[in-house]
């Protein structure tokens, strides 16, 4: 039986029934067409899903939409504002963070949790931040650059 | 043209779109009419193919065709993770 869920998707309030095996990570994908977040191993492992819920970094992919009822969403797509690049987004176009790009919605939202957390992190701490998102193609070093790029920016801002 | 690529650091040209969450891709694309598959594999290790039963899934709601290995026998020739009869092993 669908189940109603009301909920904040990058500043856009949501309204619709959705049966409650469904996942967060399909809810995004399939009903809103956000298919920036994306899906890699469906297990909580890899992390391309990564959304922020209420502020916090969460694997889309290990939640059912209905938990996420009446909270607030924040994807990929929504973290530029107005057009301008997040910090993050930056230092991931500027140290060439990205390859393929399939990882980098999720490592992003990741990325730029972690700057809100600590605005200045050592390289360890980026490392252990980063540690539920898998990259196939970087190797982690410019992701890493790419995080320190952003903690820069956003600090001189 | 020299002045603008030779020696200098170049930025990619598609990366706008990956990081901000608008690339395309397979996953990302619903043609009209797409159907999805499941399967279902032997919940044995080692056993025999005595019959398979699809009644169930056919008549499920959505299921628009349910297929076997002796369904595609003939038209595929053998594969092995098909068995159309005899015995089978776990994942086929």
């Amino acid at each position: 039986m669908k189940k109603a869920i009301n909920l904040n998707v990058n500043g856009v309030s949501r309204s619709d029934e959705v049966e409650p095996r469904m996942l967060l990570v399909h809810y995004l994908r399939d009903v809103l067409e956000l298919t920036g977040t994306h899906v890699g191993c469906e297990t909580s492992l890899c992390g391309a899903c990564t959304v922020m819920l209420d502020g916090q970094a969460v694997k889309s992919c290990t939640l059912f939409a209905v938990q996420a009822d009446g909270s607030s969403v924040t994807t990929i797509e929504g973290l530029a504002k107005n057009g301008e690049l997040h910090p993050v987004q930056e230092g991931f176009w500027e140290k060439h963070g990205l390859q393929c790009g399939y990882c980098t919605p999720g490592m992003i939202v990741a990325a730029a949790q972690l700057l809100e957390r600590n605005s200045d992190p050592s390289r360890e701490e980026i490392c252990h931040g980063l540690e539920g998102n898998l990259c196939r193609c970087t190797g982690y070093q410019h992701i890493i650059e790419a995080v320190q790029y952003a903690a820069k920016k956003a600090g001189a801002q | 043209m020299t002045d603008k690529y030779v020696g200098k650091r170049v930025k990619r040209t598609e990366d706008p779109r990956l990081i901000r969450g608008l690339a395309h891709y397979v996953d990302d694309i619903a043609l009209p009419g797409t159907l999805h598959v499941a399967f279902v594999r032997s919940m044995f290790a080692h056993a025999k193919i005595n019959s398979i039963d699809t009644s169930a899934a056919r008549s499920a709601p959505g299921v628009v065709a349910v297929y076997t290995g002796q369904d595609v026998a003939d038209k595929i020739g053998p594969v092995p993770c098909a068995s159309a009869r005899g015995r089978t092993a776990h994942g086929q």
